[in-house]
Parts: C-alpha cells; structure tokens; sequence
C-alpha cells in the first residue's frame, strides 16, 4: 500500500532560504507521483525545527503596510519581559495567519535547522498564535469585577 | 549607599531605555514614588534603590503615582504598591473607571503570554486597596500629598483635565474585547490622554515631572492648560523631569519660560522603540535651553544581546530592525541642601550619561 506523501508546507522564509542557497538538491520532486498519492497540504502543520536554535515570543504592537513592530521574549533564554524588538516583514507571515495579524497578537518566532531530503537547512518561522475567543461568561465576569471595584473605588477614593 | 540626609532633597531617575520611574525624597524620610521600571536584576528599580540605602518602603513611601497605564512605565509598580504598605495609590480618575477597570481584568485575565499583560499590574494594585489608604485621584491642580511637619512639602497634580479624562474613556471604548473575538494582548494607545504632570514643593525647592504629558491642537489640554492655569502652585522648578522623553510633543517652550528656572536641571529617559526618543533635534532643543541635561540611556546600548552565530545572521536576512528594548538601567541621582548646596549634586550610574552624549 503506497504512503501519502505530505508535501512540504514551506513558508516565504523557507523560499528565501532555498534561494540564497541556491536550493540544490534540498527540492523535493513530487512530479513523478500519481497525483491521487499527494495528500493536500497540511493546514497547521508547518516545518518543525529538528535542532532549536533560537525561540521568542511575539507580541505585535504595530502594524504597518509591509511590516509589523513587535515586542518579542527570549524563550530560549528563559526571559519572561520582552527585552528586544524587532520590525519583520509581512511576508514572514504565511497567508493562514496573516487574518491574525493586530496590535496584541501573539506568536512565536523560531530559528533552528531542519532536514529535507536528506539536507539540513537553516530556517526562521513565525507562527502566530490562535488563541480561544472571548466568551460571553468571560466577559460578564470582568464587567462584574468591574463595577464592584469603581464602586468601591468611588466611594472611598478623593 | 547612603540615604539623603533629613534636610536632603533628592530626585532620582531610573530607566533602561525602555522604562521609568522616580524616586523623590521630599525630607525628613518621606519618599514619594511616581511610575516603576525594572532594573538589570528585573527589580523593580526604585523599590531595589530604596532598599540598597536600607530604607523600608512600608515605612518611607508615602505616595506612590501611577502617571498614566503605558508599559514603560508601569512595570513592577504592583510589586512596589505591595512593599509600600503604608503608601497612598493615585491615578487618573479614568483609570478607576467601570469602562477601563473591565477592559484592564478582560486582558489580565485572559492574557496567554508569557510577558504577561500590563492591566495585571492595575488589577493587582486595585485587588490590594482594600486596608489601606484611600486612592487620591490625579488631576489639574490638586493636592495630592501635604504635609507640614518639621520638613514641609506638597505634591501637587497638574493634569489631567476632566476633558482629557474622557477622551481617554472614549479611545479605550476601541479596545473592549466583544464575544468571540480572538483573545490578544492589550497594547498601548496614543496619544496619551491621562498623563500625571506633578509638582513638588519641598524644603523650599520646586520640582517639575512632566510624566508623558504631550501637547495637543487644543490650548485647554495638555501643557497650554497647564502653564495658563491660575490654580498651578506658583515658583519656578529648579529639576524638570522632561515629558515624554524629550519629544516634540512634550514641548512647550513657556514651561521652560514660565515654570522653570533658569537653566534648571534636565533629566529625561530615552524610548528605544518607534523610532526611538529623544531624537537629535530633540536632544539640541533641550540643550539649547539648559546645558545641564542627562539622560538615562545611552543609544548605543540598543544593540542586540550576542548570539549563535547562525541566529544573528539569519537575524539579519529577515528582521527590517532588531534591537534591545531594555539596555542597562541607568540612574540619575539629583541631591540638595537647600541653605547648604548652591546647586544640584549630579551622580550618574549604570548606563546614565550626559544628554549632549545623544547628540
């Protein structure tokens, strides 16, 4: 029984790295292969590191036409402030997540190397984060806190 | 460390480059905090300070200001609230509002990162104010903090207006989260509608902290209100705290004209973000005004931290820009004896330098 065979989800970092390497033989040639043997590509399943160099964690603060500022936390360092800051480009972000893509949003940046084909290559990959939506209850628990302490507050504060 | 002496004014200015806070000793031992940055050790800088010199914050601060809710000036502060058990909390009027105070525990509550969200640090200090000191609320000409034992002073609040109070209610309406919106962190807005501008009158000198307090189009708001108001306590400072990082924005030339002294002594903390603050033009303004001007941070600390050598550079093919948002901590520490000192003492430590050095 033939194997489904999981095309690579390369992101736009991933191209520029093949690139500026010359790409070589780390191509994968799927052309060969019936095309009811090719899996669609995995939705959120991107590249995995195989050795983790480098990992921060994001949080956007602006966003620009071609670029966005965040503020990012050493993860690898075992920081939990953000102690630098970077502008990247959108085109970092793959399409699937550029609908995330807001002041607050949150997402890990990692850079680390991984195989394909038999190849090692370096790789940089922003990945944003979805996180659970508000819920209603949440939000009625806040609004509750809330109005309990302006009261409080308002009463004994001058 | 040796703490200032009973008859000792000192203002201290603490920032790694990202980050602010004050520390003022009014006399006597009476401390007043306004803002928290961290420090290298990731202390809370001016708490750290207060107890290098073996001082107790539950004892010796007796005000503690939250100037307005951004994240370089809010970091730690409810670590400080907590050691300063006998302190007076004051903010805006806004912050204790319904509207914010449900936006602060919406983000705090349901904050995912691992920096962790900059309401936390609100919510905490409100959860802590049951037992102590009723909250005194910042605004145009109001005592905050009087106290007329054998060492005199006041602090006064200078902004913000009840107008500015409420744009600063409507801009935060943008960011109430609605039903099954993806949760995010909570970001800074700007303009910065609520900055505290305090003054303190102690031991017969005047002190000017300009918090982030930003000029606007309308002459009610902003510094226009403040240097026209006939209720401001009268006296020209001798130490500005420049606003909001020497910015053009934080400018108004009748401050300097009106409110402070003659070259007057000009401390300020850079912004390593956007751009970044002061910039050149910005650092020649004040300099053109006072040639006694220090800054917190140098520029050149902005360089990233060292890496692997194959992380820098894959750094470098995909960032547009990447830098340190928190450099070494710097501190300026001001002290005076009034009827003994002819002028400010100046020492700088850590990454703190001369403002001309960021020309």
């Amino acid at each position: 029984v033939a194997e489904l065979v999981q095309p690579p989800r390369l992101t736009n970092a991933d191209l520029r790295e093949v690139a500026s390497t010359g790409g070589g033989d780390v191509k994968l040639n799927y052309s060969n292969l019936s095309p009811d043997l090719i899996a669609p590509p995995a939705p959120a399943l991107p590249l995995k590191p195989l050795q983790l160099l480098q990992e921060w964690e994001g949080t956007v603060t602006e966003v620009k036409d071609e670029s966005f500022v965040c503020d990012l936390v050493d993860i690898t360092a075992g920081h939990s402030i953000p102690e630098e800051i970077a502008e990247l480009p959108i085109d970092e972000i793959s399409e699937d997540d550029r609908d995330l893509l807001r002041p607050g949003a949150l997402f890990r940046w990692t850079i680390g190397y991984y195989e394909a084909g038999g190849v090692r290559r370096k790789t940089s990959q922003v990945q944003f984060r979805r996180l659970p939506m508000w819920r209603p209850q949440d939000l009625k628990k806040s609004e509750e806190w809330a109005d309990k302490m302006a009261k409080f507050l308002a009463a004994t504060g001058s | 460390l040796l703490p200032p002496l009973a008859d000792e004014i000192e203002v201290s200015l603490f920032g790694p480059g990202y980050g602010e806070a004050v520390a003022v000793h009014l006399g006597s031992g009476d401390w007043l905090l306004v803002d928290s940055c961290l420090n290298d050790d990731r202390q809370p800088a001016a708490l750290a300070y207060l107890k290098s010199m073996g001082i107790d914050p539950g004892q010796a601060v007796k005000l503690l200001v939250a100037s307005h809710w951004h994240d370089d000036h809010v970091k730690g502060i409810a670590d400080v609230f907590a050691a300063s058990t006998s302190a007076t909390f004051s903010c805006a009027w806004a912050m204790t509002q319904k509207e914010f105070l449900q936006i602060a525990h919406q983000y705090q509550a349901s904050d995912n990162s691992v920096a962790g969200s900059r309401t936390t640090e609100l919510v905490k200090i409100i959860n802590l104010l049951e037992g102590r000191p009723p909250i005194k609320w910042t605004g145009a000409d109001k005592v905050l903090l009087a106290s007329s034992g054998r060492t005199p002073y006041q602090i006064t609040s200078l902004s913000p207006s009840d107008l500015r109070a409420q744009l600063f209610l409507k801009e935060i309406a943008k960011l109430v989260p609605v039903p099954k919106e993806t949760r995010r962190a909570a970001v800074d807005i700007s303009p910065n509608h609520v900055a505290s501008a305090l003054w303190v009158s102690a031991l017969g000198e005047d002190i000017l902290l300009g918090s982030d307090l930003e000029e606007v189009a309308d002459p009610n708001c902003g510094w226009s209100a403040i240097v026209s108001s006939t209720g401001r306590p009268a006296g020209k400072a001798g130490v500005f705290k420049v606003a909001h990082h020497g910015s053009l924005t934080g400018h108004n030339d009748d401050v300097w004209s009106k409110m402070l002294t003659a070259q007057p002594v000009a401390i300020l903390t850079p912004f390593n973000k956007s751009g970044g603050l002061p910039r050149t033009a910005d650092v020649q303004r004040i300099l053109e005004k006072t040639p006694r001007g220090y800054a917190t941070a140098r520029p050149t600390s902005k360089a990233a931290v060292k890496r692997d050598k194959a992380v820098e550079r894959m750094v470098d093919s995909v960032a547009i820009s990447f830098q340190r948002a928190q450099p070494k901590c710097g501190h300026i520490q001001l002290r005076k004896r009034p009827g003994v000192d002819a002028t400010w003492r100046v020492s700088l430590d850590g990454n703190a330098c001369e403002l001309k050095q960021l020309a």
